[in-house]
């Protein structure tokens, strides 16, 4: 099977639209650990904001499920330092607009994507019954505390593109799938990357501009969890009801059967699907 | 003004979402709204379905006595707190293979991140902000925790 690269000279274009960002700069490598490892030292040695750190393979990849699992030169994973400065009630705003960010670039080329919450990429199969999803990717954020003032993140992506049912993880908690299985057909991975960095692009734009109303106006039109009936555990417990939305710091909004309204924040709070 | 911007956000929702009562807990935030018309309360566990907790046969807990924990030792005045600056998830480890980041009896200085708070998938490393020894972990891996709570103690150095 040929494999295609992502193309570093292709991603990087220093001649997108004026005050690019995220696109402008970064680096592409055969495999790492970790992509968020490699961003992590560019962020300290002081590269610009923005800048990108993508890798064909991770040896150990983050993520709480054992990390993202992806064949060589079949996903893309990638990480993005971000500058920004926002206090710890506001930063959730960075996991919303990269899912949002992701989805979008994948709707943009053909994909169905969805989000749910907080931070998976998914498609939603029709299915008898059920709220039933396949995640193609996500989202996780890191925030470094370089010193008292400052404390920039660092956003990791992985994104299921080429992979067929048999390059996919068995075991994680959502079934995988990818934009190959999702649309029957091979994508252009660096395509994708660029399809990527420019919606991170422009919706990063909007939330250094202090538009973060914006981010979560799309975030709940993507979500597939509106009015959509789920269980959660919280705390311990498991509640049932129906999910009326998201409050602008991102917790869920769930009418629980009983009649009560309740606000989840993630962490505290899992959905059980 | 933070926390005033905040409860009218939240008094927004309650409107659009035609809710009559609102709890919310929160890094710096601990709020109960509520429409002044009477709301009828299930008991405690009457939603969802309660799952076997450990503290389950403390039934003194559910009618608001505290027990005092009379064989607890006198804290250690010289003992310095790292506490959570937010709600959140803690985790000793960057991973869940990986090495803690600290041990009882790690030394650590001010720059030595000593845990990671996890919130919304923002994985938030804590420092330690003081030097000194790890004495005392007072917080299991992947625990909830909220804010101003006690994660560790340590014995600070000797300047």
């Amino acid at each position: 099977m040929s494999m295609d690269r992502i193309e570093a000279h292709e991603v990087f274009r220093r001649t997108g639209p004026q005050g690019t960002l995220i696109g402008a700069h970064g680096e592409v490598h055969e495999a790492v650990p970790s992509t968020m490892d490699v961003a992590r030292e560019r962020l300290l040695q002081g590269v610009p904001d923005g800048y990108a750190v993508i890798a064909e393979h991770q040896t150990a990849g983050r993520g709480r499920d054992g990390g993202w699992d992806c064949p060589p030169g079949l996903g893309l994973l990638m990480s993005i330092v971000l500058q920004i400065r926002l206090s710890r009630s506001e930063q959730s705003q960075v996991t919303m607009m990269g899912a949002v960010a992701a989805a979008e670039a994948l709707v943009s080329l053909g994909v169905p994507a969805r989000i749910k919450w907080p931070n998976d990429v998914v498609t939603v199969p029709r299915a008898a019954g059920g709220l039933h999803v396949e995640k193609l990717g996500g989202v996780l954020v890191e925030r470094v505390q370089v010193d008292d003032a400052a404390a920039p993140f660092l956003m990791g992506m992985g994104l299921n593109v080429n992979q067929d049912r048999g390059d996919l993880p068995a075991g994680p908690r959502l079934p995988a799938t990818s934009m190959r299985l999702a649309r029957g057909r091979r994508f252009d991975r660096t395509r994708v990357c660029r399809a990527v960095l420019g919606e991170l692009d422009r919706w990063y734009h909007r939330l250094r501009m202090g538009q973060p109303e914006r981010i979560m106006a799309r975030w709940r039109a993507l979500s597939c969890l509106r009015n959509r009936r789920v269980r959660v555990s919280n705390d311990g417990r498991l509640l049932c009801g129906i999910v009326l939305g998201l409050s602008s710091r991102g917790e869920l909004i769930l009418r629980a059967d009983t009649g009560q309204r309740l606000v989840l924040q993630e962490g505290r709070s899992r959905l059980v699907l | 003004m933070e926390a005033v911007e905040r409860i009218r956000e939240l008094i927004q929702i309650m409107a659009d979402h035609d809710l009559a009562e609102l709890e919310v807990e929160e890094a710096d935030l601990r709020v109960k709204i509520r429409k002044s018309l009477p709301v009828q309360y299930p008991p405690p566990g009457a939603y969802g379905h309660e799952l076997p907790r450990p503290q389950a046969h403390y039934p003194a807990l559910e009618s608001g006595t505290q027990p005092e924990d009379e064989d607890a030792p006198a804290p250690d005045e010289n003992l310095v707190e790292i506490t959570s600056p937010m709600v959140g998830t803690f985790y000793r480890s960057s991973n869940p293979g990986s090495d803690a980041y600290v041990s009882v009896g790690s030394e650590v200085d001010k720059d030595t991140v000593v845990c990671i708070i996890e919130a919304m998938k923002v994985m938030n490393e804590i420092k330690a902000e003081v030097s000194g020894t790890i004495v005392e972990i007072l917080v299991q891996d992947t625990e909830p925790v909220e804010y101003g709570e006690v994660l560790f103690l340590v014995e600070p150095a000797e300047d």
